[in-house]
């Protein structure tokens, strides 16, 4: 027979709750954010692209920062940002299309964390300058198998 | 009579004293907990698939994370699956992954442009997007210090609980795992003067971490992806509320996942372009 540890929430018997009406249980595993690693796996990268010139060509993928997870297979990774321009600032999760020029993502591989650029662009646009805080996380749990 | 509450504080912190976003668990909140993860792959979506049947009566959280080349972005990768792990991709950023309160969902494109190659793995989580909750706000803003050897650990079951790889566990206090703010569920319908907005006041003092879910008119949920520089569909986030705007009035319900995990952390870098 399994043997769970669980806790419910308020007003929740744990004898019979439901599994969202719970707070953890050890059937249902949590994203885990590794706290003693490094580099940290929780941070932020203030990305100011300020260039005034830059163009991308279509299909380029640039690596904007990379940092080795550590861990020996592809974990997971999400990131949030705050984005501004000057015109239209917003927030929310990357990846980011900005315009019809590029895509601003983070992904992982077997090796590393890497925050990206990659040109959509059909033309030779010149990248208009912004800022971007991108809020990381890199968990345990596998992105590839 | 005080209500009980059961929590951990994350290492550093004094569980009487430590801030909500500084705790492993508070039994006041949920854990996003995850119900069922799989991958799923093909090189020909020819038609709308059922890739999960998840039973759950309820429209789960879900995450994905692409496995296609990051060429898939302008729809020229050859091949399905690349070694690497994308939150979302183009695949779910353009909603053609979604759930219902009975299964996870691909769907195929009308249009010609869409890469028929498809890769990802995929998270759904015990936590019902049709349901509004709100846990309290206690305490924030606490200053954490020296880390005790101390550790608090549930092995995930047939883990060795002396395993020294975090996948094996449920829980674990060396590391942190995201905490449920809130779930808001609402329309795009106040009236901003120049547009509409759907406006979510969390009041937690610093900016959250959230994640946006937008509903189909088939009734389905998908991830909100971004897009910026002069979109208008688009979020805002500051201290005290988040809110979702858009330039014409919104008929079907958005739902905002709100985390205690606050924006802003100690540890940064700079890059310049």
């Amino acid at each position: 027979m399994s043997q769970v540890f669980k806790i419910t929430l308020p007003n929740n018997d744990v004898r019979t709750s439901d599994l969202k009406d719970e707070v953890l249980n050890s059937l249902a595993p949590s994203p885990k954010i590794n706290t003693q690693a490094s580099p940290p796996h929780v941070g932020i990268i203030f990305l100011n692209w300020a260039s005034s010139s830059l163009v991308i060509p279509r299909g380029t993928t640039q690596v904007l920062y990379s940092f080795p997870h550590g861990y020996n297979y592809v974990p997971t990774a999400i990131a949030v940002f705050a984005f501004d321009n000057g015109v239209n600032p917003q927030n929310g999760t990357l990846p980011f299309q900005y315009g019809a020029l590029g895509i601003i993502t983070i992904d992982t591989d077997a090796l590393n964390v890497n925050l990206k650029y990659f040109s959509i662009d059909l033309g030779s646009t010149i990248i208009p300058p912004f800022t971007m805080q991108v809020r990381f996380y890199v968990m345990a749990e596998r992105g590839y198998i | 009579m005080t209500a009980k509450v059961v929590k951990l504080a994350q290492p550093g912190f004094d569980v009487k004293t430590a801030g909500d976003e500084n705790l492993i668990y508070n039994s006041n909140w949920p854990l996003l907990k995850i119900f069922h993860s799989d991958s799923y792959s093909t090189s020909n979506v020819s038609s709308s698939l059922t890739i999960f049947n998840h039973n759950l009566g309820y429209p789960p959280m879900f995450w994905v994370y692409t496995n296609e080349p990051i060429n898939s972005w302008n729809f020229s990768q050859t091949t399905p699956r690349d070694t690497r792990a994308e939150f979302l991709g183009i695949s779910a950023a353009l909603g053609f992954i979604s759930v219902d309160k009975d299964n996870l969902y691909l769907v195929s494109s009308a249009t010609s442009t869409f890469n028929l190659n498809v890769s990802f793995q995929y998270y759904i989580f015990a936590l019902d997007l049709s349901q509004q909750f709100t846990a309290p706000i206690i305490k924030t803003g606490a200053i954490g210090g020296k880390r005790g050897n101390t550790v608090f650990k549930l092995a995930k079951e047939g883990k060795d609980i002396s395993s020294q790889s975090l996948e094996d566990f449920a829980v674990h206090s060396d590391a942190r795992s995201p905490l449920i703010h809130s779930v808001n569920v609402g329309l795009i319908n106040e009236s901003l003067g120049s547009g509409y907005a759907f406006t979510v006041h969390h009041n937690l003092g610093y900016i959250p971490m959230f994640f946006g879910y937008s509903t189909t008119s088939a009734g389905r949920y998908v991830i909100r992806a971004a897009g910026g520089g002069g979109g208008t569909n688009f979020i805002t986030a500051d201290a005290e509320k988040i809110q979702w705007k858009d330039t014409i009035v919104g008929t079907v319900p958005q739902t905002i996942v709100i985390l205690k995990d606050p924006f802003m952390v100690d540890y940064s870098v700079r890059v310049s372009i």
